[in-house]
């Protein structure tokens, strides 16, 4: 079935959108809900930053085959679990047998485009009390508020608070959270 | 912005937002639901077909693509008739001169940038991949296992390795868990860089390569794993070098040798999500995203919502949720 625009209709359409603009000018302007940011400095990838400060989501991203992704153009926001929060199943994935479960759990903690917390707070706020997001390995995180924190949650409904401050980098934003959103089976 | 800027904006939007559903037809091959009928059912032709694991190369490409229906609405500029599958406009091999894997990093864009594209302005040739919905399942076991009831066993101290590795892989099961791999409807169990799916009784239904697995950087692409020719506009966009060719399976753009088909770099990962003018945006965008360099471009507004996705900034009507206009982030 064709749902195509009839060309006769384009006229018609075409004035009453900018009759639409005409009467929103007066209070538009600068009152977005989401808009520029202060673009970061470009030589600084996500690979660059998730090298440093993290012992352990570095080893993981390393072993994933992932580093030459997150050091192109994306860009991506990465959901980037602390040191703590692999607690013992961050050894795992830094192993040789693991590089798929460490591209894979990667993959979940990955968004596309950037991603910044003001404009999660905005899409929370506007949506009810709840925001998705699709992450790179098909699946959904969902983000809400806990007061003032946000919190993300995997597909699964595994949890994790946005911690620390956002990192914004010449491909994406770093942001820090305090688990992981796709737990291990208990060993 | 200044409301002369949104007066043009608003203009250009409405001019672009109509042409592509003119040109794009999301009835036709535009409809993402069409496409995966089609999809569905030559799928089912292949699996039946005929083994191809003895093809190899570049003509083994275009036998392919000769032999059998073409499932997808794939990238074919009236220019690229009659190349292979790996070869693609920008994509051109240099001999003799294959570079290692190398890091593309991001550009800074200048502020004299050339102009986006939206897809209206480009309907002749739109360089649109069109996703999977979901991976391609193989049928049967992979190369050198055999099949038994509950999966592909290797023989002998591969086998007595495989128990003593298990604990620590099914610690991570839950990573399998994904929809985009059926949810809970089925089981997986990973192996030695194969995903096996498995029914609930645990009858093995087929494998499949995974990134970081039989589908990691120096691995041969695996025989029967199909895949999709990506656009040369996703070569200029992420900025890829020309020494490979570029594939595109399950979510990840994969940088192969397409004379030895050894994966030479993981590209950039995707989320396959089938954006089309005229249907609604899919879901998981409620947060801005647009990358920085195009914030100041591209503002939300009571009249238009903009997101990104795959190398893509899309339009779409803040209220009915209907995609408005595709855009091109390079000329």
């Amino acid at each position: 079935m064709k749902t195509s625009l009839r060309p006769a209709a384009l006229p018609a359409l075409t004035l009453s959108v900018l009759t639409l603009a005409l009467s929103a000018c007066g209070d538009r302007d600068g009152d977005a809900a989401a808009g520029p940011a202060t673009p970061p400095e470009a030589s600084r990838t996500l690979a660059d930053e998730l090298g440093e400060g993290r012992a352990t989501l570095g080893r993981v991203v390393e072993s994933s085959g992932l580093a030459t992704v997150l050091d192109g153009v994306g860009p991506y926001t990465v959901l980037a679990p602390t040191d703590a929060a692999f607690g013992q199943g961050g050894a795992d994935l830094t192993e040789a047998g693991m590089r798929a479960q460490a591209a894979a759990l990667l993959r979940a903690h990955m968004l596309p485009g950037a991603v910044t917390r003001e404009d999660i707070l905005a899409a929370i706020d506007s949506g009810g009390g709840q925001a998705s997001m699709r992450n790179m390995g098909g699946g959904v995180v969902t983000f809400t508020r806990d007061g003032d924190a946000i919190v993300a949650a995997g597909p699964d409904g595994v949890s994790a608070r946005l911690t620390d401050e956002e990192e914004p980098t010449g491909n994406g934003v770093i942001q820090p959270i305090d688990g992981l959103l796709i737990a291990p089976e208990p060993s | 912005m200044t409301c002369k800027t949104v007066l043009t904006s608003v203009l250009t939007a409405v001019l672009a937002a109509s042409a592509p559903a003119l040109a794009l037809d999301p009835g036709g091959n535009g409809n993402g639901k069409g496409r995966d009928g089609d999809r569905a059912e030559a799928r089912g032709d292949r699996g039946g077909g005929p083994d191809r694991s003895d093809e190899r190369g570049r003509g083994r490409d275009r036998d392919r693509d000769q032999a059998r229906p073409q499932p997808v609405a794939r990238f074919q500029p009236d220019d690229d008739r009659g190349r292979g599958r790996d070869e693609a406009p920008g994509q051109a091999r240099r001999n003799d001169d294959r570079r290692e894997d190398r890091p593309v990093r991001p550009q800074a864009r200048p502020d004299d940038r050339r102009e986006d594209r939206r897809l209206s302005e480009a309907a002749r040739s739109p360089e649109r991949l069109v996703f999977r919905s979901a991976p391609g399942l193989i049928d049967g076991c992979p190369p050198g296992l055999a099949k038994r009831d509950n999966g592909c066993l290797p023989p002998g101290q591969a086998r007595r390795i495989e128990a003593e590795r298990r604990m620590e892989r099914e610690r991570w099961e839950n990573l399998w868990r994904w929809p985009a791999y059926g949810g809970d409807r089925y089981r997986y169990r990973y192996d030695d860089g194969y995903l096996y799916r498995m029914s609930q009784q645990g009858g093995l239904l087929g494998y499949l390569p995974v990134l970081g697995g039989a589908l990691a950087p120096q691995q041969i692409w695996p025989d029967r794993y199909d895949w999709d020719p990506a656009p040369a506009y996703y070569s200029r966009y992420y900025g890829l070098p020309d020494d490979y060719a570029y594939r595109y399976a399950d979510g990840v753009l994969y940088g192969v040798d397409p004379d030895t088909q050894r994966i030479a770099q993981v590209a950039a990962l995707l989320t396959g999500q089938p954006w089309t003018v005229g249907q609604p945006m899919p879901v998981g965008y409620d947060v801005y995203n647009v990358p920085y360099d195009y914030r100041a471009r591209y503002v939300d507004s009571p009249q238009a919502l903009y997101r990104y996705s795959d190398g893509y900034v899309y339009q779409v009507d803040p209220t009915t949720r209907l995609v408005q206009a595709v855009i091109e982030l390079l000329t």
